[in-house]
């Protein structure tokens, strides 16, 4: 119930064809497929949960050890563990139907084929609300990453998957490159219903007493508060440059982080590594946003933007 | 996750007489048959009847009556067909936690029989019966075939308190059943709704049963344990409490006594951990695991040792100051097997589970070995095990105990007939694997991995492990889930890595 004289905002968010009851989500990779979290958070709080990547075959992963803590951040290379689109139908779609809130699953994969068989997969599976491409993995040889750092490639992939899929469609987009914008264009024109900005920044730690990196394959992706400013400075660009919705992610560990995202330009926001650590943190920040917006007269989301 | 499947019976309000209560039958379904369970849902609501395929493929059909008790008026009779006829409520799948739920537990005694085929392939009839022919969504050959799954039962012992244990008859071995002790958690989610998650598997057997004649227990491996291990039953929460007592042990070893706001039943058991939050959350961001070195319903003990900066801020606490953690994690130290000695090795801050251990061992009534190796004296505390425990100490250097390994505190002799557990650094811990090997003895090693979430969701904690028949390529396991506790033949070692 609306308080006397306090509007109740309106919090959902429009992507594409559909849309999110609130404007925070899990971001992929740290909440699995929700179950784990079941114990520890109400679920049905969260406009959205972005789930592991999912690629057509199973994959183990990368050999451990897959992280490593630095100064206010993580490093992780998991390597898009994952049991495969069999598998993903076989254990997972079953837990997403269960899920209390909107489920987009990440695709990832090696080539354009691949991307194109998990979302036409996708598109037919009712418990799944949308897609979000991952184009931007830091860990994985081959792939991915080549999709996420050359415009015209991604704007190949993402019109191939398009053609595939009816249902919202995601691009997450990688800040290992020069001009994000250009890779933002691209996918917006491409016919991306939004964007996800940002996947991890790529990150080394070594053991000085071995002397050798501490993650086997040398880098991994860094994610945590450590990279919140350069997450925002990255979704202020992209929001300006498209007119698609921009889903803001990178090291928000509190509500008023999220805020900062939105005022950049953001429609959403993902919360990720903080999760691991605070799983009940999207509710807060969820709270935390509605009250902001009642304390200064904000009616939805895009009462956010345009203030520079 | 093939080929284990799992049939297990939590009952509904417990009462004097087993047979006017309510049950609750579970129904473990492999996962390729969970949109089957939905269509079963669909038709069993269609008719006014309600079943729950839960999120984890956990049927769960209400029914009035219970198969009636053949003996000493409490186990399940196998000759006589059981009867699911009765009135079907539904349940709700949830998976967002009940956050208002209080949690009841009562203690039942259960039967575990041996070769449930003939009474499998009953509940099967009967449940096909529940579906007509034409519109039966199941067929027969769907169902797991019967001896593939890890069959559990329990009935009630009439009342609610734990000393109505006592009232029950001792448990006899009758015609393969085996009688085992089984804790059952009752969620109330409404006060007309109550909801009994699961039967829990208790690692520890009372005395009084350990002496009943068992027939051989079938062998569960790291894996099948870690599924035997349902998600539905996981009661880790997030939890936060009061130092109860903090003090410095040895030379950077402290041991940290927490209270539980309200009591955990059941306590949280040897080999599972914790995830603490760093007491200047968010720097750093993330939580540290942390295995239990004692725990009542009440509180628990840690042992840690100050290796770096959250250890070193955790030092500093004080009685009474809070902290946030989530647990109980992890599966824990599965009981030894029957006629065999158990051998635990600590190494370092390996500590703390192993004592947790031999302390529960000794209490149900085992002798356990138990041999702790540190560098020095200086950082080997005051120990004191129940008595029961045989304590060995050994430092590298020789300035306590035995000048040497936990190996060499072991005679040969020692080692057979044996079962090892073992907590430490990994040198050790592939050592006490190899002698394992060498002398023909199960070994259960818990591991020590960096972990992110803790709960299974970020794949962070991989520990490699032999790939299943056949398949190829690397394989792993999260030491955070269907760890940290693992058969020692599970694990690929560096030198089977090549």
């Amino acid at each position: 119930m609306a308080v006397a004289g306090r509007l109740e905002p309106d919090l959902s968010v429009r992507i594409g064809s559909r849309g999110l009851p609130n404007p925070v989500g899990a971001a992929s990779g740290t909440f699995g497929f929700g179950e784990e979290y079941a114990p520890l958070t109400n679920i049905a709080a969260l406009g959205a949960v972005f789930t592991k990547a999912v690629t057509p075959e199973p994959r183990p992963g990368n050999p451990p050890p897959r992280l490593v803590e630095t100064p206010s951040g993580l490093i992780n290379a998991i390597g898009l563990a994952n049991p495969g689109l069999e598998g993903f139908f076989r254990e997972k779609v079953p837990i997403l139907r269960a899920l209390p809130c909107p489920a987009v699953v990440n695709i990832a994969g090696d080539s354009e084929a691949d991307y194109v068989k998990v979302a036409e997969a996708l598109d037919s599976c009712d418990p799944v609300w949308g897609a979000e491409l991952n184009v931007s993995c830091p860990n994985v040889d081959c792939g991915g990453m080549a999709f996420g750092i050359d415009a015209a490639a991604l704007a190949n992939l993402v019109r191939s998957v398009r053609a595939v899929i009816s249902k919202p469609l995601v691009v997450k987009l990688s800040p290992n490159v020069t001009d994000i914008t250009s890779l933002a264009r691209a996918a917006a024109d491409a016919g991306a219903d939004a964007l996800s900005c940002v996947n991890t920044f790529t990150g080394m730690k070594i053991d000085i007493n071995r002397r050798k990196p501490v993650i086997p394959r040398g880098t991994g992706g860094l994610s945590g508060p450590a990279v919140r400013p350069l997450a925002l400075a990255a979704v202020w660009k992209t929001a300006k440059a498209v007119s698609i919705p921009v889903i803001g992610l990178g090291g928000i560990g509190s509500a008023e982080d999220a805020l900062e995202f939105l005022l950049a330009g953001a429609a959403a926001v993902q919360v990720g590594t903080s999760i691991f650590s605070d799983p009940d943190l999207p509710e807060r920040v969820l709270k935390g946003i509605r009250e902001y917006m009642q304390r200064e007269g904000f009616r939805r989301i895009s009462d956010f933007h345009g203030f520079f | 996750m093939r080929g284990i499947y799992r049939l297990q019976f939590s009952m509904g309000p417990l009462s004097k007489s087993p047979t006017e209560a309510f049950y609750t039958v579970g129904l473990a379904l492999p996962q390729k048959l969970e949109l089957r369970v939905r269509q079963i849902k669909r038709f069993l609501e269609g008719r006014g009847m309600c079943a729950d395929p839960s999120p984890a493929g956990v049927l769960l059909i209400r029914c009035a009556e219970c198969p009636p008790p053949p003996v000493t008026g409490l186990l399940p009779r196998r000759e006589s067909a059981p009867r699911f006829s009765g009135r079907l409520e539904i349940i709700e799948p949830r998976l967002s936690a009940p956050s208002t739920a209080s949690v009841h537990s009562a203690r039942l005694w259960a039967v575990c029989p041996v070769d449930m085929g003939d009474w499998y392939a009953e509940l099967r009839e009967a449940l096909l019966a529940l579906c007509p022919a034409e519109q039966a969504p199941m067929r027969g050959d769907d169902f797991p075939p019967a001896g593939a799954f890890i069959p559990l039962a329990c009935f009630g012992c009439g009342g609610t308190g734990p000393d109505e244990l006592d009232k029950v008859p001792p448990p006899q071995e009758i015609g393969g059943w085996r009688a085992m002790n089984l804790v059952c958690r009752r969620i109330h989610t409404s006060s007309e709704r109550p909801w009994y998650t699961a039967a829990y598997w208790r690692t520890q057997w009372t005395r009084r049963l350990r002496r009943a004649p068992a027939p051989p227990r079938p062998c569960l491996g790291g894996r099948d344990r870690a599924i035997l291990i349902d998600k539905m039953t996981r009661d880790y929460a997030r939890r936060r409490g009061r130092i109860l007592a903090h003090r410095r042990t040895a030379r950077d070893c402290y041991e940290l006594q927490l209270g539980h706001s309200e009591p955990l039943v059941p306590p949280p058991q040897p080999g599972q951990f914790c995830a603490v939050l760093p007491p200047h959350y968010p720097a750093p961001p993330l939580r540290r695991p942390l295995a239990y070195s004692g725990a009542e319903p009440a509180a628990f003990s840690l042992i840690y040792a100050v290796i770096g900066g959250v250890t070193r801020d955790l030092a500093e606490l004080r009685a009474g100051d809070e902290i946030d953690w989530i647990g109980p994690l992890g599966s824990p130290f599965p009981p030894p097997p029957e006629g065999r000695r158990p051998v635990l090795a600590a190494g370092g801050i390996g500590l703390g589970p192993i004592l947790f251990l031999a302390d529960h061992l000794a209490r149900a009534g085992e002798e356990p070995l138990m041999v702790f190796g540190a560098r020095d004296k200086v950082f080997i505390p005051n120990l004191h095990p129940h008595p029961g425990v045989e304590l060995r100490l050994c430092t590298d250097n020789g300035s306590a105990g035995i000048h040497g390994t936990v190996l060499d505190a072991v005679a040969p002799e020692e080692f057979s007939g044996s079962v090892l557990y073992c907590c430490g650094p990994y040198a050790m811990t592939a050592a006490v694997h190899r002698a394992a090997q060498k002398h023909e003895c199960p070994c259960w090693v818990s591991m020590e991995e960096v972990m992110a979430c803790s709960v299974g969701a970020c794949q962070g904690c991989a520990v490699p492990v032999v790939p299943e028949g056949g398949s190829e390529g690397p394989a792993y396991r999260r030491a955070c889930l269907e760890g940290p506790v693992f058969n020692s033949r599970d694990i690929l070692w560096p030198s089977q890595a090549g």
